[in-house]
Formats: structure tokens, sequence, C-alpha cells
């Protein structure tokens, strides 16, 4: 396909195909190679690039959603004049240099934002950058410096500076059209799934490369629904919640909405991945994925949040419970696709919440994850949902621990048989012993805060 | 102290702005025309012989234009290991072999038009294969009945070293001093443990690429992501039998090394398929690839049997390594040797001393070189035990290591019996200030108050740990380094250096000596590195190397380019070369009063009598290896109910001499503390039960990101190297070894647990605090 977009304020051609990643079009197509390529599955950060105002990683954007866009790449700073730059050479932040210009984007992306940060808003917003040679700390007080000199209030006066796209931004070629959908609409998207029931929907795409990496095989058709305006959004109805399932974990992080009803689930978004990851991966893509190490569907297990799966037929909606049919399978209808997540609103007086455990603090694929819903009925327990993930295909509810602690007062010696029964309840394949035991402490320690 | 204009400076490194503006730098960056693209197949069983290979229908798809397996190329063994000729590696693979030796061996590869097509070429390759027992355990490798992997023409090239490929013996290493025995029968006490450390990735952030082409003479020029150009130079024309003078190589940028890429792991394949197709050819390796047929860190069994006085004497120490070299032995028996050799030796005065080690083949991923190279291994066993045995003691670790460890003026048995692939040198100690660096981490982290505090809040416990290390600068009488200085008529010079830099800043502080020898600021000197065609030969970026031994041979070149200035000057001035003073880009004459700048001597040298150009060349090898030292002092917070361990504070004490660019120095020690602290919390290689690497990337294999981070703390105590350039020592190794048995002994101050194994998963803290009955 021929691709128009904007590269570093100007306007450009290439041809590519529409998979092709943007890394490797900028890389290969247009010769701009100051962009990296450390892992081709968006945990090294080393090809991040800025997208349409926010960070991604250059490898996990499939060509066809850079249409229209505007892309910032290294090469489109101004070195020696560009005061963060220099902050990484002066400060001694480039060793080998090779993670640095994915390391300066994603400073970049933070300072726009966030033109004072602290050094904690520093390492999360440098969580999804692997370097190997400094330590990070000299990278640390680079930022600091940029900073410091006011780096962030003079890019944000510079926004503008950019080539409109002329009207044509994407044509595709030979037998391209028959194979790759870009519906402008919900509409016609449904239209386009009922015709070709195979064919693969492409959003945040930070599943779908990895898993081509280790070999599935290139899907036949593909559709675009990045941009459908339809699936975006989080609005209150009828004591509803209803997320669009096109709504990215950042803006479920940094929703107010979600924050006030939902803190644990705000919470859970921010840990998804690093900020790459989270501008890009999606509410809807993590639950349809079904993946056993997936966040998000223990928490909307427990908070009885309900699918709406929608296609040409009609509207139905089904509990999120209900949604998988085994590991990696779910119960949509081939002309189906989920539209949105509805979760009902909790009670002022519940409390829940979200806990996930992995060898490293952040970006890890969740070894296992517990969540949990609980209403306190005076001081006996009254509603109370218990969830597990990562340790079976599909996440569990601890459903003997629920019905151990309904209607008791929570002591600690009821705390106690609780963990003990949690522990007993999940049954993973491997680290057995060890995923047992954490399992029940965490839900221990859920519920001694439930009780403070 | 010395005025120093460039030395103990905060230059900036040469290429960091071109670094941080994304120049196209690295070997990937260099686009070749019409290049062939290269997939490997590699094996998918761990130990099996081929008994039959079909290329045909991969060979007849459009786009294939080679397919190569052990049939059609050249049946020579070597070493991919980038080390001094004769290696001291055992020669014990082919380009490709009838038998495969571990999931990710070499197979075959495809040369296509394209990557995809070659990798979909790769796919239509038949393969039959007879499954072989395999052998992943070594302590069964050498018994009776074990499969044997090597079992062919497979050899060593040092007569003298012992190599057993029937009992899959890759290396041995052994010697002793005193009586053991003895000293055990004298001893108090005494204390015997064994400690593992596990196989572990580089995870340089460049993966392995090369790419091959043709010069106007139509000699091979390959551009690669190495850190031994000249080795890899000459293993490559060995291999292929291309002669050495018709093969360039040129090393670029580099992304990370670490080790990892003191390997020929990829330059002969591609060199042959240019060679054979007259085509340009590349291969830019996945990460996968990187994990799994790249190299890994050794991992090894140690056993440590101490005989102790009730004084806190140590009478006698016993040592008993098992390293696991995987199929291949590259830099087995030299880490191995390093095991004994940069460890032992820190505690100088024990008198009684057994070191016995063996380095044996397994059908696992290949280990190599990796900063640290055998101490890191060593150092973690070790450490642990001495802090077991001053708490037996009831005394002050602290105390202890600065009473007993090795001084200025010392030497070492250790020193004569080890070396690395040679035979060892005697050598004294002429700079040590670790007493210095253990004083001032320990004030630091607050030793004195929170050692053995068992400070406790809810589930979580704290506690403090030290470690100490030394490593070494260079191999001695071994590794080389030239280098090659010419004057500019502006009075600027070019530095010509086969010295490596993979990102450690080495063309900045090697511009630093030069520019601090002929006395002028560092930005009038143009270095240009690792080019074999335009720069002098050096080993490579390896052993802590570079800024001792590279360092030296700039030293002693700019020595006699200054000379050469100073001896124009006289004739010039018409005066004796004693009388003339070489000051900041001048030459004086004190007596009367006259000077030249360098641009006059320049122009003169250039153009006005007797013309020739000011240049000089200059090589250096050493007869040691300075040692550098540091501390590491670490605070740790353990969770009782999770078994997470956080490190809180890491902070190192550094002796790495005189410090010739203080930031670099800092930036390497911050890099190495990191890798060690990751090391040993959270990166592990996990097997399927056919010997498969189950997480081959940055997703199920973790390494430290931001968000995990301690406090690092680097504080650099100066001493002065009288070897060294300038006085300093190395600095880029060492600190990987600490951070590790810190944070080991942080944990047993935290809750009582002794961390054996590496590395110290939540999993495994919690099995321990189990077992112990303190959770």
């Amino acid at each position: 396909m021929k691709l128009r977009f904007t590269l570093n304020g100007q306007e450009v051609t290439a041809e590519a195909s529409p998979l092709d990643r943007l890394l490797d079009v900028l890389r290969e197509q247009l010769g701009y190679v100051g962009t990296k390529e450390g892992c081709g599955e968006g945990e090294c950060g080393a090809c991040s690039v800025i997208l349409n105002g926010k960070l991604v990683n250059s490898c996990l954007v499939p060509a066809l959603q850079v249409r229209g866009g505007d892309v910032l790449t290294i090469e489109g700073l101004d070195g020696e004049e560009d005061a963060l730059q220099k902050a990484f050479v002066e400060e001694g932040a480039v060793q080998c240099g090779f993670c640095i210009p994915g390391m300066v984007l994603a400073a970049r992306a933070l300072l726009s934002a966030n033109p004072n940060p602290t050094r904690e808003e520093i390492k999360w917003a440098l969580a999804g950058n692997l370097c190997r040679c400094t330590g990070y700390e000299r990278i640390f007080r680079a930022v600091d410096k940029a900073a410091a000199e006011g780096y962030g209030r003079k890019i944000a006066a510079e926004k503008g500076r950019r080539d409109n796209v002329s009207e044509e931004s994407v044509k595709l070629q030979g037998s391209e059209p028959s194979r790759v959908f870009l519906p402008g609409d919900l509409e016609e998207a449904l239209e386009i799934l009922a015709r070709y029931p195979d064919v693969t929907l492409l959003s945040g795409c930070t599943d779908f490369y990895p898993d081509l990496k280790k070999g599935k095989p290139e899907p036949e058709r593909v559709m675009d629904i990045w941009n459908l305006k339809e699936l975006k959004g989080i609005k209150l109805e009828d004591g509803y919640m209803e997320i669009g399932s096109g709504t990215t974990f950042s803006e479920v992080a940094s929703s107010d909405l979600v924050k006030k009803h939902f803190p644990a689930l705000a919470y859970l978004s921010t840990l998804i991945g690093a900020v790459a990851i989270q501008n890009r991966a999606t509410i809807g893509g993590n639950l349809v994925n079904g993946s056993a190490a997936a966040d998000s569907p223990p928490l909307l297990f427990v908070l009885g949040a309900i699918a709406v799966l929608q296609s040409k037929r009609g509207v139905r909606e089904i509990p999120v419970t209900e949604l998988y049919s085994g590991y990696r399978k779910t119960v949509l209808m081939p002309d189906e696709l989920l539209k949105s997540v509805k979760i009902p609103l909790p009670s002022v007086k519940s409390r829940q919440f979200f806990y996930k455990r992995g060898s490293r603090l952040a970006l890890t694929i969740s070894r296992l994850s517990v969540a949990g819903f609980i209403e306190l009925d005076g001081e006996a327990v009254g509603d109370i949902r218990l969830a597990a993930g990562s340790m079976s295909p599909v996440p569990i509810f601890l459903t003997e621990t629920e019905k151990y602690l309904r209607g008791k007062k929570l002591t600690e010696e009821v705390i106690d048989e609780a963990r003990l029964i949690a522990s007993e309840e999940v049954s993973p394949r491997t680290s057995k012993d060890y995923r047992k035991r954490v399992t029940g402490r965490l839900v221990s320690r859920f519920l001694k805060e439930a009780r403070s | 102290m010395t005025d120093y204009i460039n030395i103990g400076k905060n230059k900036e490194k040469v290429d960091a702005l071109a670094l941080a503006a994304g120049e196209p730098l690295f070997a990937d960056d260099f686009a070749l025309k019409d290049p062939l693209h290269i997939a490997f197949l590699y094996s998918p069983h761990a130990h099996a012989k081929i008994k039959s290979i079909d290329t045909v229908e991969a060979e007849s798809m459009p786009g294939v234009a080679l397919v190569l397996t052990y049939k059609n190329t050249p049946r020579v063994l070597y070493t991919s290991a980038g080390q001094s000729h004769p290696e001291p590696s055992p020669y014990d693979m082919y380009m490709f072999d009838e038998k495969v030796r571990f999931v990710g061996d070499r197979v075959a590869l495809v040369a296509a038009e394209s990557e995809e097509i070659a990798k979909e070429a790769v796919k239509k390759i038949k393969v039959e294969y007879e499954m072989l027992p395999a052998l992943f355990d070594i302590e069964e490798a050498e018994k009776d009945g074990a499969p044997v992997l090597h079992d062919g023409e497979e050899h060593v090239m040092i007569p003298s070293a012992i190599y057993r490929p029937e009992k899959n013996l890759a290396a041995r290493i052994a010697f002793l001093y005193g009586d053991s025995q003895k000293g055990f029968e004298e001893a108090d006490f005494v204390q015997e443990a064994t400690y593992y450390t596990h196989i572990a990735s580089h995870c340089a952030l460049e993966t392995h690429v090369t790419k091959a082409t043709f010069d106007h003479y139509g000699r091979l020029v390959l551009i690669t992501s190495t850190q031994v150009p000249f080795h890899a130079r000459r293993i490559v024309s060995n291999i292929l039998g291309i002669p050495l003078g018709k093969i360039r190589v040129i090393k670029p940028r580099i992304g990370g090394g670490f080790g990892s890429k003191q390997e020929v792991l990829l330059e002969p394949y591609v060199a042959l398929v240019a060679w054979r197709t007259k085509r340009p050819a590349q291969i830019v390796t996945s990460r996968e690839e990187y994990f799994v047929s790249g190299r890994t860190r050794h991992a090894m069994r140690s056993r440590i049997k101490m005989g102790v006085k009730n004084d806190g004497t140590i009478v006698a120490m016993e040592i008993d390594d098992l390293m696991n070299a995987g199929a291949y032995g590259p830099h087995g028996p030299t880490v191995l040797a390093n095991t004994g050799a940069k460890v032992l030796p820190l505690f100088n005065k024990i008198e009684n001393v057994s070191f016995y080690a063996d380095c044996v083949y397994t059908n696992l991923p290949v280990g190599g070189a990796y900063r640290g190279y055998g101490a890191t291994q060593g150092f973690f066993g070790l450490n642990q035990h001495i802090d077991h045995i001053t708490r037996l003691l009831g005394i002050d670790m602290a105390e202890f290591v600065k009473k007993w460890h090795i001084k200025t003026g010392e030497t070492s048995e250790v020193f004569k019996a080890i070396g690395e692939g040679k035979t060892g040198h005697e050598q004294v100690v002429t700079s040590c200030k670790l007493s210095e660096c253990i004083d001032e981490a320990a004030r630091v982290i607050g030793w004195k108050e929170k050692r053995g505090a068992k400070r406790k809040e809810g589930d979580k416990c704290y506690g403090v740990g030290m470690a100490v290390a030394t490593q070494g600068s260079g191999i001695p009488l071994i590794d080389m380094g030239g280098a090659h200085i010419k004057m500019n008529e502006d009075g600027s010079f070019n530095l010509y250096v086969g010295a490596t830099d993979i990102g450690t800043g080495s063309d900045t502080v090697l511009a630093q000596i030069a520019a601090e020898t002929l006395k002028v600021p560092s930005e009038k000197i143009i270095v240009l590195s690792s080019d074999t065609d335009l720069t002098p030969y050096d080993v490579g970026a390896y052993a802590s190397s570079t800024t001792y031994v590279s360092g030296n041979a700039v030293k002693r070149c700019a020595q006699k380019v200054a000379e050469r200035i100073m001896e124009v000057a006289s004739e010039m001035l018409e005066c004796p070369r004693e009388e003339l003073t070489l000051g900041v880009e001048e030459v004086s004459h004190v007596k009367s009063g006259r000077s030249l700048s360098f641009k006059d001597v320049a122009y003169y040298a250039f153009y006005a009598k007797n013309q020739f150009q000011i240049e000089e060349s200059a090589s250096f090898v050493s007869p040691v290896s300075p040692f550098p030292f540091c501390a590491t002092f670490a605070e740790v917070e353990v969770d009782i109910k999770t078994g997470i361990v956080r490190p809180l504070k890491v902070v190192t004490a550094m002796d790495c001499g005189n410090v010739l660019n203080p930031k670099l120095a800092e930036g390497q020690v911050e890099g190495a503390v990191l890798n060690g602290v990751s090391f040993s919390l959270c990166e592990e290689y996990l097997f399927d039960e056919k010997g498969k690497m189950k997480n081959p990337s940055f997703w199920d294999y973790k390494v430290y990101k931001t968000t995990d981070l301690p406090e690092i703390v680097t504080i650099l105590v100066p001493s002065f190297e009288e070897y060294g350039p300038y006085g300093a020592k190395s600095v880029g190794e060492v600190a990987i070894n600490t951070p590790g048995p810190a944070i080991a002994n942080a944990i047993y101050d935290a809750v009582g647990i002794r961390m054996y194994d590496l590395p110290m998963t939540p999993e495994r803290v919690l099995k321990a605090i189990k077992e112990k009955g303190v959770g």
C-alpha cells in the first residue's frame, strides 16, 4: 500500500505492506535508522517513537495505522540544539547509545506532559526502556537537568509545527482491498465482520506482533478498529460504568471516573506494561485475547462486569465470567466484536483490590494475580468475590474461600483460615508451592485491609 | 598532585552526541546494496546425529541463493572464542557438524533475497535425526556411561592443557600449596558449603549483526558487532582459507557487549555466503537467537571448605568447582581458571590451599565470556562463606576482610600457579585501597548501626550485607594493544587504535591519555578505532584490558610523538633538545624566552626543511595485570510472606587506580552493579525436560528496569597504580562480582537464611524461609 504520514514535521510517502511494522517502514523504507530494534516485542523500548503525541513502540504498530498520522523520531530532534539530547551527553548518560534514541523520546513524552517530574515519575515513564550499560542513574540525571532547563514547557510551545497530510493518506494496492479493511465507523466494521468472519481485528497490536514472532501465521484478512470512535470512551449510565473496548489503559488509568469508582482498575491499568504499552493496549484486547496472564479478567470477574457484544444482527450482553470457553478462546461469534465492558457501580462501603506478583516489580507478565471485592455488613462479611489469574487457562473464583467468609466477622483466626483455604483452591502447574502460598498471603492481606 | 589538563576530567564521550542523535552508526544501520539475507536452521534436539539432510526443496525456492550444511562447508575445527592465538579454548566446533549438541545448535543456513524467503526456506529443509541420550547434569558428565558430546578430532592448542572430551571434560585446573589436610586438622572448626551460580544472558540491547560486502579490490569487508575485530579476521581466514590480507573487519559503534561479542559467532557464515555468491550478505539476529544460540555466563557449582581458628585465622581452604561449559567450550578453560586466579589471591595469607576445578560439557546453551569472567562465579560463594565464618566467630566481616585481604607490596602463590592460557606470572600488588573502600562504603550504608539490628516492620525484614572483589587489568604477557599517532598542520592529532570501544568510552579515555602526554586539550585528538585496514592491532575489548593495555600503548606512542616535536623544535630554535620544555600546545626555550606553537612545529615539519610528517607507532604488552578492587554494601528488604527481596540501597566503593574520567568510570561501575543485582535476583534461564530454553524473550527473562532500581551509590577511592597509564587500573568488570553476594549476605542479616543458589527469586527465598520456619 501507499502510505502518507507526517514524519518529523514533514509529509512523507512510503510503500509498505499493511502489516509491516512502523519500525521497518522507518528503518528500511525511509532510511531513518535512529530508531532501533532490541527485541521486537515491546519489552525494551529501543524502537520508541512518538505517534500522534503518544509514546509507542514502533515494533508494535502496523504501517496501516500510521496513515495520516504524525510521527516523531529521534531524527526530528535538534541534536546539539536540543536541551534534552544535550543533557544526555553532558550527564554521561550515553554509553553504547543503542537505547538512547528511545530513551530520549520516552523522556520527551514525559516532559511534554509533565514538565517537572519527580524522580519516581521519571522512573515510571522510562520503565519500558531497557538499558544494560548505565544502571540508569545518569539517565535520570539527564532528564532532571532538561526539566530544570524548562524543556517540557519549551516543547509544548513548539506544538503545531507540522505539515498536514493531504487528503488521501492511504492507498491499497493489488489484492490488498480484499484483505485489508479500514472501516470509517462501527457500522461499516460490523458489515465487514459479517461478510468476512475470518477477519482479524487490529487495535493496539501489543499481543499481535509478539504472537507473530512466536510463530503464529500472519492473518489472511485484517481490519483496523483502532480509530473507531464508537469503541472508545468511558461513561456512566444506569448504575453502570461503560468502557469502550478500544479504550487504552492509559485512558483508563487517568480517568477520574475510574479512579473514583474503580480504584483497583485504575491501579491495574498502571501495571499493564510500561507507558508505551499502556498507550496502545486496550481493555477490549486484554479481555478478548484471553491470555491466562492477562491482568484485567480476574478483576472484571469480581466486579461483576458485563461484556457487550455486537454484530450486524444486534447487541447481546453476557457476564465477563462467561466470556471464555478455554485457553485463549472466547464465546464470541465470528461476526461479533466486543463493543464495551459495563461494570456495575459499587456501593461506597465496598472495597476492591488487585495484586499481581512476578519476580520483578514492573512490567511482568504476572506469574500470579489475585483480585477481590468485598462489602461488609456491619462487622460481618456481606458480599465477597475473590478471583485468581495466571494459574489456570481462565481466571477462577475462589468459591470455597468466599463461602467460608460469608457472614463471618474478620477476626485474625478467620483471616488465617481463609488464607489456607485460598491457597488450596488454586492449582498452578509450575512453581506450585510458591504460587499457592502467595495466593493465600494476598487474600489475607486484602482481608486485613478491608477490615481496617 | 600533578596539574593535569585532561586526566581526571569529565570529558564528554566523543561519540555521545552522534549516538544521542540516532545517527547511523551501528552495524545494522549500514545499508548494503542488494544483500542476501541469512537465516539459520537450529536444532530442536539437545543431542542428535543428523541421519540425513535434504535441502533440495529449499534450494529450489525462488529467491534462494545458497543453502549451507555440513556437506558443503569447510571441515575445519575451531573455537568461536575471540582470544589471542593460540586460543586456550578447545577447538571443538565446525561451522556445521553431522551432530547437534544443544537446542539451538546450527544445522544449516539459507541465504536468500529477503529475510522472509530465507526463513521460509529454512522450514523446507528436511532433517532426519537419530536421537542420542542427552546430558544436562554437570555432576553426571564425567561418570562412566555418560553420553559423550565430543568424540571426534576435537583438541586443544596448548599442549599442557588438560582436555578429555571422552569424559566430557573441557578443562581442568588444579593446584595446591601448603598442606590443606594438615591445616584442617589444626583448625578449631571447619565450615563447608556448596554454592551455585546460574546461566545468564548478557542482554546487550543490540543483538549480533554481521554484514559482508566487497571493496574495490574485491576484498571481503565485514562490518560486524564485535569486541574482537582482529581475532575475527584471523579466525575467519583460518576457517575459510581466505588469505588474511583479503579480509577487512570494521567495528562500527557497538550496542553493548559485556563479553557476548568476544565471540566469532556469525562472521565465518556471512563471509562464506558472500565469498561463494560474490554478493553482499547479512544477518541480523533476533532476541530469541541471542538468548538461545548466543553465549551465556557459565553456570557453576562451587564447594568451599575452610578450616578456621578461633582467633579468626583461616588455616586451610579447599575449593572444588564444577563449571558447565554447555555444548562447546569457548572460554571454558580461562573462565574456569579465573574462578581461582582472580578469587583466591584476595585472601593471600591462607597458608594451605587446594583448588580443584573442572569444566564439563553438557547439552545446554554454550557458555562464553561474560563480564566478571569466572570471578563473579567464584566471589559469590567466597563472600558468603566469609560472612558465615565471621558470624560464627562473632566478629565484623568488614574488619575481618580489612585484616586479611591482600595489601600493597604483597603477593600470592596463586599468581604463579594460574594464568589465562599459559602459566601464571609472579606479581606483587602495587596498589590496593580495598580497606579504604570498605570503610567508605560501610559508612555510607550505615553498617555499624544496621548490621544485626534485625529491623522488622510487619511482613518486611531489613538487613545489610557486604562483599569484596578484585579482577585484573588485561592478561599479562598475552594482551597487546597498538597505537599510531600523526600530527596535522593545526596541531591536532589523529589517534589510531585497535582498541575496541563497545560503549565503554575507551575512545574518549584513550584520547585523554594521548592528549595529556602531548599536552593538548583532548578535543585536539581525533580518534579512529578498530578497523583492521586502518588501525594497528589490538586484542580487543575484554579482560578489563583497554584502559590499561591499550592506554599504555597510546601513552608510549604519544611520548614518542612528543619527542619528535621536541626534535623539530630544537632544529627550528637552533638550541639543544635538553633545553626545551613541552608546554600546553607549545615548546618553549626558557633560557631565551622563545617558544613555538605546535602549529609552527607542524608547518615546519611538513613544508620547510627535511620534510616529513610527525608520526609514531607503539605497542604495549604488560608483564603484570594490576588489580582493581571494590567493596559493595547492600541493604535489602525481605518480604517474609511473598519472598520478594527488594534491594534498597547498593553502595560500591571502587579502587580503579587514578581515575582518568570520573563520569565514565562511575558509569562503568553503575552498569556493572545493576547487571549484578539483576543477575542475582531475577534473571534466569528456564529449561524444559528436553533442554530447550522456555523463556527466550524479555517478556519472560526478567531484566531489571527503572522501576525496580535500588538507590545505587558509587564512590571512587583513587589509588595510583605505577604500571598504569597515569596511574589507572581497570574498572569495567570488577563491580559485577559483588552485588550478588552482598545481597545474599544482607538477606541472611535480615532473616537468617543462607541463599546458596542463584537467582534469589521470591520463590526460592520463600522456600528457604519456610524451611527455616521464620515466615
